[in-house]
């Protein structure tokens, strides 16, 4: 018992010290997945409570602050704390989903592209190539105004660009585990073409689509801020991040925290995935060290 | 040679097609294309005129081709918002987000040619982890929150800077450093890497040993080689610094494409909207075609095959 503690003990210090564990990013990553999912129950005021007797109250530090509104208010008296708190949820569901909708036809068409090579492969990452040189904005911005503002909009739009990023790297993996032993005895065992796509090829991949996850997580955040400071982004009167710099840049001159707040939450959590996914790219392989 | 330039020529059309399909659908997908053209004030005879007028009666292909044709001389019809012809709108916004863009780019690289190689050839040292740091934050701070500090600090605070519009030089100050802020990371970046994989290779070593000076072996003979795979990457980077220049232009007023496209979404202004996607995108895929030319013509593994 005694000796198995002693064990941990020793691999998270070696993990930490050795390893330069990121301890900042994750504790702040815990930190926003929690807020996204108990965020109502953790803020200290609702998102959307109006008090115009606190209209553009400062943070605390600053004469005429006070704790109560830790980072100060906004214009119609809401705290930015707690609106910052609840922004993240939104935040949340769309990197999750775009990332999950990026990452599935990533893959898939990864694999499909490195296994069966030739004009099909051609094809494809000609595609990739293709989207991966078109400014999403303005393909996000066309959604937008067509389609009318939403989640889905977001998403789908992120998504749409997202998996080329995925399909190039996997590919290139791909193109390499086929030549591989594993594969050529899977073969010969009778093995179907999609069953050594799935169970032999699949699995290898996982620590590259682990590392790829984590480092568009912070890239996902800032294109949906920058989607809905455009004011095409996520519609409603639920906080997005994006729409609080976006709603706070008229009062840059009189109340800097308005805008600066929500800016620097998105600051933060993107540098904290970044971190985090340089640092699995070390870790977990040496050789993706060249993988923006 | 020709027959690369030839594949990305066909390449660039083909893209072309499918971005004016995926329009073109997208449109139809929304239900009333003549509800989209025409603002609140419209009568119904409008509809009716604007409805024979595109020809919403034929067949869905010869619609296509006739939308496809249109916006092939520059027709995108006029601006709901003030009447006025989206290409002549465009026309005038165009030089000046041009502008931004080039200045921004120029202070980019001659920020990331210093941090990248210098971060290479003393990897691991306190000036790399600094490099790699100022690098990591531009990748993580959002662009148009960066223009907003800036603005806060030297426009509002220092009041030495103006905070909007492009009527000096000096306007181009504020925009083209966050512009150049959030493109300098990836560069340096990318560079850093690069340049540690050149450095190893078997021609620095002959150099060396030739006894070429250091300096010429990494200012000359590895860097060049660097920024070639900078190059490589050249149409994703137009296309990143396109979508830069949009949200830097809505933070500074700048009147150019961002700055027209952020109007066209707050008026809801299809016209304009669907004019600067497809002209946008078609200036992004020629620049990198451009690029890739250019990549082509320099790389003589590329020159001389085929």
């Amino acid at each position: 018992m005694l000796t198995s503690f002693l064990n941990a003990g020793k691999w998270l210090w070696h993990l930490y010290v050795k390893r330069r564990f990121p301890l900042f990013a994750v504790s702040t990553i815990v930190s926003f997945f929690a807020l996204a999912l108990f965020g109502e129950n953790l803020s200290p005021f609702p998102p959307n409570q109006v008090d115009l007797g606190a209209r553009f109250s400062p943070p605390f530090w600053q004469e005429g602050g006070s704790i109560a509104h830790f980072l100060g208010t906004d214009g119609l008296g809401r705290d930015i704390l707690s609106r910052i708190m609840i922004g993240a949820r939104n935040s949340c569901i769309v990197a999750i989903f775009s990332l999950f909708l990026g990452g599935f036809l990533g893959t898939v068409i990864g694999i499909v592209s490195g296994y069966f090579g030739g004009i099909v492969d051609g094809i494809l990452m000609r595609m990739g190539d293709a989207t991966i040189a078109f400014p999403i904005i303005l393909l996000a911005i066309l959604l937008s105004i067509i389609l009318g503002p939403s989640l889905l909009n977001v998403v789908a739009a992120l998504g749409l660009v997202l998996w080329a990023r995925y399909a190039r790297v996997i590919r290139g993996e791909v193109l390499s585990l086929k030549e591989r032993d594993f594969v050529a005895l899977a073969r010969v065992a009778g093995a179907s073409d999609l069953r050594i796509m799935v169970k032999h090829i699949l699995p290898n991949i996982y620590n590259t689509l682990l590392v790829l996850l984590t480092l568009q997580v912070g890239w996902v955040i800032i294109v949906e801020a920058a989607l809905s400071f455009m004011g095409a982004g996520l519609p409603g009167p639920d906080p997005v991040w994006g729409s609080m710099v976006a709603k706070g840049r008229q009062y840059v001159t009189s109340a800097w925290w308005v805008p600066f707040m929500p800016g620097m939450a998105i600051a933060i959590v993107c540098l904290s995935f970044n971190m985090l996914g340089d640092w699995l790219r070390e870790v977990l392989d040496p050789r993706m060290r060249q993988v923006e | 040679m020709k027959r690369f330039i030839v594949v990305r020529i066909v390449q660039m059309f083909v893209t072309l097609i499918l971005l004016s399909v995926l329009i073109f659908s997208l449109i139809r997908i929304s239900g009333d294309p003549a509800a989209l053209l025409l603002d609140e004030s419209a009568t119904e005879k409008d509809y009716q005129l604007l409805r024979v007028e595109l020809g919403l009666d034929e067949p869905i292909i010869a619609q296509y081709f006739k939308f496809i044709s249109r916006a092939a001389v520059g027709d995108f019809g006029l601006s709901t918002n003030d009447r006025v012809p989206v290409l002549i709108s465009i026309g005038g916004a165009l030089p000046n987000t041009a502008r931004l863009a080039l200045t921004s780019l120029v202070l980019a690289l001659s920020m990331a040619v210093p941090l990248g190689v210098i971060s290479a050839v003393k990897k691991g040292s306190v000036y790399d982890h600094f490099a790699r740091v100022i690098a990591g934050l531009g990748q993580s701070v959002p662009t148009f929150w960066v223009g907003l500090v800036l603005i806060q600090i030297f426009a509002v605070n220092f009041r030495i800077l103006p905070s909007s519009g492009m009527e000096t030089s000096a306007h181009y100050i504020l925009p083209s450093a966050t512009l150049a802020l959030f493109m300098m990371s990836g560069f340096a970046r990318l560079l850093r890497s690069s340049m540690l994989e050149v450095l190893d290779s078997e021609f620095i070593k002959l150099a060396r040993i030739k006894g070429v000076s250091e300096s010429s072996v990494v200012w000359k003979h590895a860097l060049r080689n660097s920024l070639m795979s900078v190059l490589s990457f050249g149409g994703m980077y137009i296309a990143i610094l396109m979508t830069g220049t949009i949200l830097v232009e809505t933070v500074f007023a700048w009147p150019g494409l961002g700055r027209l496209a952020y109007e066209g979404i707050i008026n809801q202004d299809f016209p304009l909207i669907q004019g600067v996607v497809l002209i946008g995108g078609v200036i992004v895929m020629l620049s990198s075609l451009l690029t890739d030319i250019l990549y082509a013509y320099l790389d003589p593994r590329i020159r001389f095959s085929g």
